[in-house]
């Protein structure tokens, strides 16, 4: 009795135990991978609301780095609460969309607009008749959407997300490791005596420059791009014409092919 | 004879059709499952009856026609709101805009279900006109739903 009892309590130590250890396993695993997927967010994003005095990031960024650029991208869409907001903003994410608005008068709808982006910082970018595109700052994006769709009749919306993260990560990578050769590159180069190796050596440097310099640029433009998101809104009086007859096909519901604008009009 | 014609009459009164229009409307046509109005300006009221034996809900038929009429024939959709004919019974209104001959032309469409024994019947009631017209008829129209039978 008393060997078996033993052998019981046995049995259940380990059992604990290894699902001690087991529990111990997982969770020092997704330490693990919680440190190595958070750290190039980490790396980026600091505070993620702290720049939105309406700079904008190519001329306020250090060159070279995204500081600023990334620190302003905080795209926050209206969508995501609940805590999906935090890791939303731990993303590079460049924003772009369009609208096509309905409204009473289109002029009046579009001045009104262009007073508002200005207004949250952001500007206009290009016009033509009433349709215009605009920049304004990530985190007025979705609020930015939001305020269109209650001043009119939505008639298009589209809406494009690009996660630009890794690009970012990959391009301050390589100019992290080519300023690094450049140095050495300089270091080896004010030892140098022969002119051969000295010539060799500043063809090597002035490489590496032009490659930092346009990574720098990319960087640059892609904090633009993330900082300040996209949009391009076509304000319009009146619907636009209906599909062609071509274009269309005839519903299987066949009371509904009786009905509608053109039928009332060219059948009544 | 003339109990033939009082019985047709009658059946006539039974399935006709009726709405008191609006008032710058007159009804040049009635019949059964059908009314016909129009103003000076030819703005258009259309009513008519479609049977349908899949009797399918209200919440089917709306769902079919906006896909048909915003996604088919591309018509732009104002409003949606729910609306009630003169029997108490729940439909649907659709106001639509759509630019035909280069002027803007917009629709109030409203949709009753009807419940029937072997089919239901789509009752469909529509109010087209020019945009400007339109405004300021809609009100009018809306409310002459509330009295159709």
């Amino acid at each position: 009795m008393l060997r078996f009892l033993l052998r019981c309590v046995t049995r259940a130590d380990v059992g604990v135990a290894s699902l001690v250890l087991w529990a111990a396993g997982c969770a020092t695993s997704e330490a693990a991978y919680d440190r190595v997927s958070s750290s190039p967010a980490a790396y980026y994003d600091e505070p993620a609301t702290k720049v939105d005095d309406g700079t904008r990031a190519s001329s306020a960024g250090t060159p070279g780095s995204l500081g600023s650029a990334a620190d302003q991208q905080t795209p926050a869409p209206a969508e995501s609460g609940d805590g999906k907001g935090i890791e939303a903003a731990k993303r590079l994410v460049i924003y772009t969309g369009s609208m096509a608005l309905m409204v009473p008068v289109a002029d009046v709808a579009l001045t009104g607009f262009l007073d508002k982006v200005v207004a949250m910082g952001g500007y206009l970018q290009t016009r033509a008749a009433t349709t215009v595109t605009v920049r304004v700052p990530a985190a007025q994006f979705f609020p930015t959407l939001e305020l269109l769709r209650k001043s009119g009749t939505v008639t298009d919306e589209q809406v494009n997300a690009t996660d630009v993260t890794k690009k970012v990560f990959d391009i301050e990578l390589r100019l992290q490791t080519a300023d690094e050769a450049r140095k050495r590159l300089i270091k080896i180069l004010e030892s140098a005596t022969r002119i051969e190796d000295v010539l060799a050596i500043e063809v090597q440097i002035r490489r590496l420059t032009e490659e930092m310099e346009l990574m720098k640029g990319e960087l640059r433009n892609l904090g633009d791009q993330i900082a300040f998101s996209t949009l391009t809104v076509t304000f319009m009086a009146n619907a636009p014409a209906p599909r062609p007859y071509p274009d269309r096909t005839s519903s299987r519901f066949e009371w509904i092919n009786d009905v509608g604008v053109e039928k009332v009009l060219y059948g009544f | 004879m003339r109990f033939i014609v009082v019985f047709v009459v009658a059946a006539c009164l039974a399935g006709c059709l009726t709405m008191q229009v609006p008032e710058r409307f007159i009804v040049i046509e009635r019949g059964p499952g059908l009314l016909k109005a129009l103003t000076p300006e030819e703005s258009r009221i259309w009513v008519r009856d479609f049977d349908d034996d899949t009797q399918a809900s209200i919440a089917f038929w709306k769902d079919a026609l906006k896909a048909d009429l915003l996604k088919n024939r591309g018509y732009t959709l104002v409003k949606e709101s729910p609306v009630q004919d003169g029997a108490g019974r729940q439909g649907m209104a659709l106001t639509l805009e759509a630019t035909l001959g280069g002027r803007p032309v917009r629709e109030l469409m409203a949709v009753f279900v009807i419940p029937g024994f072997l089919s239901n019947t789509i009752r469909v009631a529509e109010f087209v006109t020019d945009k400007e017209a339109f405004d300021a008829e809609v009100a009018g129209v809306a409310q002459a739903l509330t009295t159709l039978h």
